[in-house]
């Protein structure tokens, strides 16, 4: 698959292109709302945050919205990328490595059986979830004689992915007082994330952001095949370690804040790759910022789409995403 | 009689409008090894892909047996002309006789799927290209040549008049590439079917093939025997090479033999301390 | 001992090539489960011995047993049966035909065609239409979501890879839309609903069972008569071609049979996951890669599947009725990774 900006000056343009379609986004998920508030207000509230004035805490909501959407985006985006790069399977995503099935289902047991609703103790749960889910792929994946084998990563993701999402609906279809409450979970939302529940999140996105932009040399090369890889005197088995530390980091918080978000992670990065191809380096920059575009607006449309009701941001991004996805997909995946 | 198995009338092929081959008229005669050469995306492997009807031409047709390639069903072209792509995988585990069978997909129904004559041709394909001994292990246990002779193997059992081969000899040493050419030069001679392969080495091909056909520019640049093609006109038009053209001690066709930037130094030592 | 049986009679009117083991093997399977459908017919908030269930299928008369087995366990257990062979079988095609592990009716948006349509029709008609429409709905949607796609994939030809992402792409479209509806829903039929997407064959009567064997019965057969065609695109696109195969028909025809297999399924039990993934992976690990051979153990491994977490999910937790779905991804994902690391030596 080739990609459609080839020299590295237009890749330079379009991030700059980006970028600037990205503080567009951030600042219409600011402005639009129910509320009009003058933008100058903004200024105020950072300045001098006042809870008691009423603008002061439209902004603080939408700003912390804003966040969570643009984390969960970026963090989804990469780890898929990092993913499908590592199992060599355009169809893999966090969702496929168990990510999200076992940060919900930690998320459930802590709902029905300690009764915990606090967003901040739930995010802990959530993480650890995505973290057993992932570890268990790994060890499974990795017990054969030929050590790492993509194919028996991705199938042992798989079945763990269905085992909690087994566990999960039986909690839910046995106990229907919690399905109203996980269901919203479940989709994927941003609402209501205030910014102490982001704050855990910041630092470990961008260690695994660092990570992910340090590695990303060394993937091109594992790209044109683990042999060639060692060759030119890579660590493989590390660099495939790093790059599934990187993509749990990363989706784990994504889940932790946001929920059951899949389609992000599965697709972004084949947008991406559609411009930059499959230099990793550009890859990911891309991925940050068409990942976090893509969540913010869904968030946009999901708040004013059916006011005063919202649309969950995962099925927003489902529904805006699929068109564009399908269009990629036709035009950019030629017969081979 | 008819003297060709395979015309082109002005043949053009390409991608999206990117033209590969221009109004391209060829005849490949029947009976003999008519080997392509050119330099790297000159458009031989397009064309051979092309005459196989796994690329559809832009413009332009193909015969085989003076009958229009468009005109056969795939099923009838595939019982008369076979092919050996240029890159093949065999899935995990898929044994040799078991991939030499497929070759007689063209010839089975599915009520007819294994007759006496599919088990006669895919072991007598399996003798001539000496991979008998080999029928039960997978073929990805094996060593390129052998995969390769597997593969010829399986075109063989299609028990087609002609054989197309897209660089048969690509990543093999210099003995399996003999072993692989003396195999196509025997199913020629003794079994008369009329061969054409895309070839790099040109010194190979000047010796096995009866014709020869260099391309450049999206047509033809000069096609005969290969005394007749193989010259230092030529390879200096086709290839952009400086070469001596000599005889082969061994089989009197015509060799090349390049300069270089080393050759030449090492041509003037010689003649300081000559 | 010859490993092959060519079956060849004289008048040369067919010939087949029978590979004695795997077909030994799939026999063994097909004991086992019949084994297994005599015991879990037994089971239940009332115990019936095995002896009663082979005296009733050999028309000896065995009282009130009778309307146990008749009305209450046989359709059940036929039905999800019926389901998960079809589901097993049409992951099978997929996977066959994309040639990628990954493929299934439930990832590239078959199932989430039905899913679409069935929670339509709960959320949207229940109360107004009679329930027993609905497999129709949830057949039509998987009908009409799968043209979809397969429009969206054509280009000159359909690419597997280009299908699978359209798949995938329209498959998260189709799960957007239905967890919205089920968001913006009451909360009795949003549960209905859940329950129906995760995967349930309660109730299940023999009218389901009648309109399901038609169907599922033909397309197996022609799955079976895929074989052909599985085994020479195995060889890649070029050699396919060559070899003479009319490959863009033949994956028409993998696909139409495969949606046709799943589209029933779901539209008689639900939005049953991981099955139409897993069983054809056991079936390889069992037989290999003879397509034929792998057509009726993946029915059988799928259909045992489903039918063997119905039995426990309406016994074990009593009063409660478990929805299969929940039991089937329960059971069959550890038994999955045991094989995945038993097979670890390659």
């Amino acid at each position: 698959m080739g990609e459609r900006l080839l020299t590295t000056r237009s890749k330079i343009f379009g991030l700059i292109l980006l970028i600037l379609l990205f503080i567009l986004s951030l600042y219409m998920s600011i402005q639009v709302g129910q509320q009009q508030v003058a933008w100058y207000v903004m200024f105020d509230a950072l300045m001098e945050y006042d809870p008691t004035n009423a603008d002061h805490v439209i902004l603080y909501h939408r700003l912390s919205r804003a966040a969570s959407a643009i984390l969960i985006g970026l963090s989804l985006a990469v780890s898929g990328a990092m993913l499908q790069a590592l199992t060599r399977n355009p169809l893999a995503s966090p969702g496929v490595f168990g990510i999200n099935a076992g940060a919900l289902f930690f998320v459930v047991v802590a709902i029905s059986f300690f009764s915990i609703h606090a967003l901040t103790s739930l995010f802990w749960f959530a993480f650890a979830g995505a973290l057993l889910a992932a570890v268990l792929v790994y060890v499974l994946g990795t017990v054969g004689d030929e050590g790492f084998s993509p194919v028996r990563v991705v199938l042992a993701g798989t079945a763990i992915n269905a085992l909690f999402v087994s566990f999960t609906q039986g909690l839910l279809v046995t106990n229907e007082a919690n399905l109203d409450r996980v269901l919203l979970w479940m989709a994927g939302t941003v609402a209501n994330r205030p910014i102490e529940v982001l704050l855990p999140v910041i630092p470990i996105v961008i260690v695994a952001l660092i990570i992910a932009v340090l590695i990303a040399k060394p993937m091109d090369l594992l790209h044109t095949g683990d042999e060639i890889a060692k060759g030119l005197g890579q660590r493989v088995l590390t660099l495939k370690m790093l790059i599934i530390l990187v993509a749990v980091m990363l989706a784990g918080g994504a889940v932790a804040i946001g929920g059951m978000i899949g389609f992000v992670g599965l697709i972004v990065p084949h947008i991406a790759r559609f411009f930059v191809g499959h230099q990793h380096l550009w890859l990911i920059l891309y991925c940050v910022f068409i990942g976090a575009i893509l969540m913010l607006n869904a968030d946009v449309v999901g708040r004013i789409a059916i006011q005063p009701r919202e649309i969950p941001i995962g099925v927003v991004t489902a529904l805006i995403g699929t068109p564009f996805f399908i269009y990629i997909a036709r035009k950019g995946f030629k017969q081979s | 009689m008819m003297d060709e198995m395979l015309r082109t009338n002005s043949l053009t092929l390409g991608f999206k409008d990117r033209i590969v081959i221009d109004e391209l008229d060829l005849d490949i005669p029947k009976g003999k090894v008519t080997i392509l050469v050119g330099a790297n995306g000159c458009g031989k492997s397009t064309l051979l892909r092309s005459i196989a009807r796994l690329l559809k031409p832009k413009s332009g047709s193909i015969e085989l047996d003076g009958l229009d390639m468009d005109q056969l069903s795939t099923k009838e072209i595939a019982k008369r002309l076979a092919v050996l792509p240029q890159s093949t995988s065999s899935p995990e585990g898929l044994t040799v006789s078991q991939l030499v069978k497929q070759g007689r997909y063209p010839h089975q129904t599915l009520l007819k799927q294994w007759s006496v004559e599919d088990e006669k041709i895919v072991n007598e394909a399996m003798t001539s290209t000496g991979v008998f001994e080999m029928a039960d292990r997978p073929v990805t246990s094996l060593s390129g040549g052998q995969r390769q002779r597997v593969w010829i193997a399986m075109t063989l059992a299609q028990r087609t008049e002609t054989l197309l081969l897209d660089e048969p000899t690509t990543f093999l040493d210099v003995a399996h590439q003999i072993e692989i050419l003396d195999l196509c030069h025997m199913l020629n001679e003794v079994e008369g079917k009329t061969i054409v392969i895309v070839l790099h080495d040109l010194n190979l091909a000047a010796r096995y093939a009866h014709h020869m056909v260099a391309l450049k520019n999206k047509t033809i640049y000069a096609q005969g025997s290969p005394e007749e093609v193989v010259t230092t006109e030529m390879m200096k038009q086709v290839f952009a090479l400086d070469c001596e053209v000599i005889e082969d001690p061994i089989t009197l066709t015509p060799m090349t033999i390049p300069y270089s930037k080393k050759a030449a130094r090492r041509v003037k030592e010689r003649a300081f301390a000559l | 001992m010859k490993k092959v049986f060519t079956l060849r009679p004289q008048s040369g009117a067919f010939s087949l090539q029978l590979p004695i083991v795997p077909i030994a093997l799939t026999l063994c399977l097909f004991l086992m489960m019949v084994v297994l459908m005599i015991v879990g017919l037994s089971l239940g908030s009332t115990w019936v011995s095995p002896l009663a269930i082979m005296q009733y299928f050999i028309g000896i008369d065995v009282g009130a047993n009778t309307f146990i087995i008749e009305s209450l366990r046989l359709p059940r257990m036929l039905v999800a049966l019926l389901a998960g062979a079809a589901l097993g079988v049409s992951g099978l095609i997929l996977q066959e035909m994309v040639r990628n592990p990954l493929a299934s009716p439930d990832i590239i948006g078959i199932t989430g065609g039905g899913a679409v349509a069935a929670v339509f029709f709960i959320t949207t008609f229940s109360g107004i239409l009679p329930m027993s429409l609905l497999p129709l709905a949830a057949m039509l949607g998987s009908a009409i979501v799968s043209v979809l796609i397969y429009a969206l994939a054509w280009k000159q030809g359909i690419s597997p890879l280009r299908l699978v992402l359209i798949g995938i792409g329209i498959n998260a479209a189709m799960s957007a839309l239905t967890t919205l509806m089920i968001i913006f829903s009451p909360i009795n039929s949003s549960s209905q609903a859940y329950v129906w997407m995760t995967g349930s064959v309660y109730g299940s009567s023999w009218s389901a069972v009648q309109q399901m064997f038609p169907w599922i019965g033909c397309a197996m057969i022609l799955a079976l008569l895929c074989a052909r065609a599985v085994h020479v695109q195995q060889l890649g696109e070029d050699v396919a071609k060559s070899l003479g195969a009319r490959i863009q028909w033949q994956r028409l025809g993998m696909i139409t049979v495969s949606v046709i297999l799943a589209g029933v399924a779901v539209a008689f039990a639900g939005g049953i996951s991981f099955v139409g993934l897993m069983a054809p992976h056991i079936a390889r690990f069992v037989i290999g890669r003879s397509f034929a051979l792998l057509v009726p153990t993946a029915a059988i491994i799928g259909g045992t599947m489903v039918f063997v977490a119905d039995v426990i999910g309406r016994t074990a937790f009593l009063p409660l009725d478990v929805p299969v779905g929940v039991l089937v991804s329960g059971i069959g994902a550890p038994f999955f990774l045991y094989l995945l690391y038993r097979n670890r030596k390659g």
